[in-house]
């Protein structure tokens, strides 16, 4: 194992030095309860799925050709597991171990019409656009098996490691559980979590965040420093204890990510606050991921 | 450092001369060009000797008089320039080629001069030497050819203009077809994808604009192939009096790695600085073909009094985004692959060709002339000009003034024809202000440029003293002490990690 230096989260994402992404995406039946968008009703299910296919287009369509080679620079490798009544890689190739961004971006699942807002005129206008997707919706499991879930994470980061010795010196991996929060099936998500976070490679802890869905609260909690902001602001027993989970969970965001979300993004957080959104729209997860991570090819 | 051609004394002009030429035909030969300068001066001190020996045949002996002061002044003109270009044009093998020639026709000019105004049997001295002057050139002139026999001729640049018209002919269809897929709904490969913007001009519109038409390549710049050691890619600028200083975000010392480019003009008088967006294709070249741009007709963008508007700022574009488009098309591919091919790595195919074309580069912009002791900025993005007085005091400071102001998204020019400009006129910044000798300018790019604001916010706040912290920048003496300054605020977490880049200009 890895020993971790003095001065963590500081490494780039770069073909030599390999990021990874692992997407946890929660197909419960309970992920069908529906919500309202801009006066439009989807279920948390599709709204997650559409973030996450949004996000694999945008990290494709960034890559870059190297100057010197012109290869694209194939910085990142990602790998999606939807859980409900058991784990399934959701990516097309139904491996589970991760899979490099071009290889994603030359075998997308299919592609469809897609609403965008592009600048036109010094207007942003909506426009359809054909584009990519390669998670689609399965939905309708009785069970949560979060816990196996976060095993088979483990499991993957674990193999991954293995690979090459050079991805011990890589950015931390990075994972990302959308859920509705309530565990329902065996083992205990807790201490999966820690098993993930106890991962290191020499530039810090393995990072886990968790992006919490609901379909009735109001209540928007973005990076909260303390456990006290959930049990102040979530009045639903049930919802609190499953946030309250959640947010133990979740890595502490490094501070170099916030000092970078601060100067560069101007958003304002906290030191100390966690990789934990609740209720909170699917941008402040894109947003998120994009000043967490750094590619430079 | 990697010296370019670019930067040399009366390049800027024969690199004109060269163009026109292509407009309407082929260059003759590339090392035989026009040096405007040197041809003028000799052209006066032939004017002079005529004047001079019409007046010495009418008396006797030597006079002082304006042909004979004339004539005295334009032989050391010419001579002096002669050594000048010498000097400047000393490692690059080229512009010395190009200089010898010029000087070598010169001479043989004068020559002949000296023969047609020479009575031979009143002076047979001065008849030998206008025949010296005649017969050592031509030998000269025949070394020159028989040397440089494999030096890329017209017929060669034809082929190269044929082969790029062809490319982007297959390009093109390649393209018509993707669309044609795009159309029908048929799941086509995402390296054939139409570029997402829609076309200026038409709101709503999905359609995306096809990869750039080039109507009639003949009217097209088309510079002889350079090779990789001298390549946009690599170029690094090598100023006399000012100083640049850069580092790269990994701290990797290979010009390649950092997006920062700056071009400075021969006579230190023009500067652009730009910074390559990432996520963009190769925007080292498109930075370093947009400061080539600022520098051949940066008065074209910004004179110090008109507005800017989306019709000129296109205009202006125009050449650096043709020029962009043809060195990746037929400079860059075919030089990756020749590398690829002798390295065992794999091409780079041509739907990946078609990808770079179609996305294209983008850069933030900062432009900077000095002019009859006025300073004229132009700026798009967050690289910033601060210009300090005579005993280093903050005088002034643009685009961007607060040290809150930088985000991740500054305002870029793209090298993609038909990109939104009416959209980034508003971030178009131009300035013009007056300086006085011994006053310092600093360009420098994004990171330090945030930090300077911020450390100045601080001094206005009463945290330190103002001059001991400009002078600790302007007294930086070297890339190594630049590098230790920037790794050293890097490790205190003062500064951003980013490529960072600084130019000194002591006015």
């Amino acid at each position: 194992m890895a020993m971790i230096s003095e001065d963590t989260y500081r490494k780039y994402w770069e073909r030599k030095f390999r990021g990874l992404l692992i997407f946890l995406l929660d197909q419960s039946g309970s992920m069908l309860q529906e919500v309202e968008v801009g006066g439009k009703t989807y279920t948390n299910g599709a709204i997650a799925t559409a973030a996450l296919n949004d996000l694999i287009y945008n990290i494709t369509n960034n890559i870059q050709a190297d100057d010197v080679t012109g290869q694209l620079k194939d910085y990142c490798d990602i790998l999606v597991l939807g859980y409900g009544d058991q784990v399934l890689p959701l990516l097309d190739n139904g491996r589970t171990t991760p899979i490099s961004i071009s290889e994603l971006m030359a075998n997308p699942k299919g592609h469809t019409q897609v609403q965008v807002g592009r600048m036109v005129q010094g207007r942003v206008i909506q426009v359809q656009e054909n584009r990519p997707y390669w998670v689609a919706p399965v939905i309708g499991s009785k069970r949560t098996e979060m816990a196996m879930a976060l095993q088979y994470a483990y499991e993957a980061i674990r193999n991954w490691l293995a690979v090459d010795k050079a991805r011990e010196r890589s950015f931390p991996p990075i994972v990302v559980n959308i859920t509705d929060g309530d565990h329902n099936g065996v083992g205990n998500p807790v201490t999966e979590a820690n098993h993930i976070r106890e991962q290191v490679t020499v530039d810090g802890h393995v990072l886990l965040f968790n992006c919490h869905l609901t379909s009735h609260g109001r209540q928007r909690i973005v990076f909260p420093q303390r456990l006290e902001t959930i049990q102040k602001q979530i009045t639903d027993a049930d919802e609190r204890e499953w946030a309250t989970q959640l947010f133990t969970m979740s890595s502490i965001i490094p501070r170099t990510i916030i000092r970078r979300a601060r100067n560069l993004y101007h958003v304002t957080l906290e030191d100390e606050a966690r990789g934990f959104i609740y209720n909170a729209s699917p941008g402040d997860l894109m947003n998120f991921l994009r000043w967490g991570t750094q590619p430079n090819g | 450092m990697i010296h370019n051609s670019f930067n040399r004394p009366g390049q800027d002009i024969s690199e004109s001369v060269t163009m026109k030429a292509t407009r309407h035909s082929l260059p003759i030969t590339p090392h035989i060009q026009l040096n405007i300068p040197l041809l003028l001066s000799l052209l006066v001190a032939i004017i002079n000797l005529a004047l001079f020996r019409n007046q010495q045949a009418q008396s006797v002996g030597w006079q002082l008089n304006i042909p004979s002061v004339a004539l005295v002044l334009a032989f050391l003109f010419l001579l002096g320039m002669l050594s000048y270009q010498s000097v400047s044009s000393w490692h690059d093998r080229q512009a010395m080629i190009r200089l010898c020639t010029t000087t070598l026709l010169g001479s043989l000019l004068l020559g002949l001069c000296a023969l047609l105004l020479t009575n031979i049997t009143q002076s047979r001295m001065l008849s030998m030497f206008g025949i010296v002057l005649i017969v050592l050139p031509l030998v000269g002139l025949l070394l020159i050819s028989l040397l440089h026999a494999e030096e890329p001729t017209g017929e060669k640049h034809l082929e190269a203009l044929t082969q790029a018209q062809q490319q982007i002919g297959e390009l093109q269809r390649g393209l018509a077809q993707a669309q044609l897929e795009a159309q029908s709904r048929v799941t086509i490969p995402p390296g054939a994808l139409p570029p997402t913007l829609p076309a200026p001009g038409a709101p709503g519109n999905a359609n995306p604009p096809a990869i750039r038409v080039m109507p009639d390549l003949s009217l097209v710049p088309l510079k002889p192939a350079q090779v990789f050691p001298e390549d946009p890619l690599t170029y690094v600028p090598n100023p006399r009096r000012a100083r640049f200083f850069t580092i790269s975000k990994t701290n990797d010392p290979r010009p390649i790695i950092n997006q920062d480019i700056c071009v400075i003009a021969p006579n230190e008088n023009v500067f652009a600085l730009c910074d390559g967006a990432s996520g963009s294709e190769l925007p080292r070249s498109w930075g370093f073909y947009l400061g080539q741009q600022w520098l051949m007709n940066g008065k074209r963008l910004y004179n110090g009094q008109e507005n800017i508007d989306a019709e000129t700022l296109a205009l202006w574009l125009d050449p650096p985004q043709q020029n962009w488009y043809y060195w990746v098309a037929n400079t860059w591919q075919p030089g990756t692959n020749e590398r690829n091919r002798r390295e065992n790595r794999p091409m780079v195919a041509p739907e990946l060709l078609n990808r770079i074309l179609q996305r294209g580069a983008a850069a933030t912009f900062l432009g900077l002339r000095i002019e009859n002791n006025r300073w004229y900025a132009a700026a798009i993005g967050d690289s910033c000009l601060f210009q300090l007085s005579v005993d280093e005091q903050f005088k002034s400071v643009m685009p961007l003034t607060q040290s809150t102001s930088f985000g991740q998204t500054p305002p870029l020019l793209s090298s993609r024809p038909g990109s939104d400009l009416n959209a980034l006129l508003p971030f178009i910044q131009c300035y013009s202000a007056p300086y006085q000798k011994g006053e310092t300018l600093l360009m420098a790019t994004d990171a330090l440029s945030q930090w300077l604001l911020s450390q100045f916010e601080r001094i206005q706040h009463g945290h330190g003293r103002e001059q001991d912290f400009w002078q600790q920048l302007i007294n930086i003496p070297d890339q190594n002490a630049f590098a230790d300054f920037i790794v050293n605020l890097r490790q205190h977490e003062q500064i951003e990690e980013d490529d960072t880049s600084l130019v000194i200009i002591r006015l």
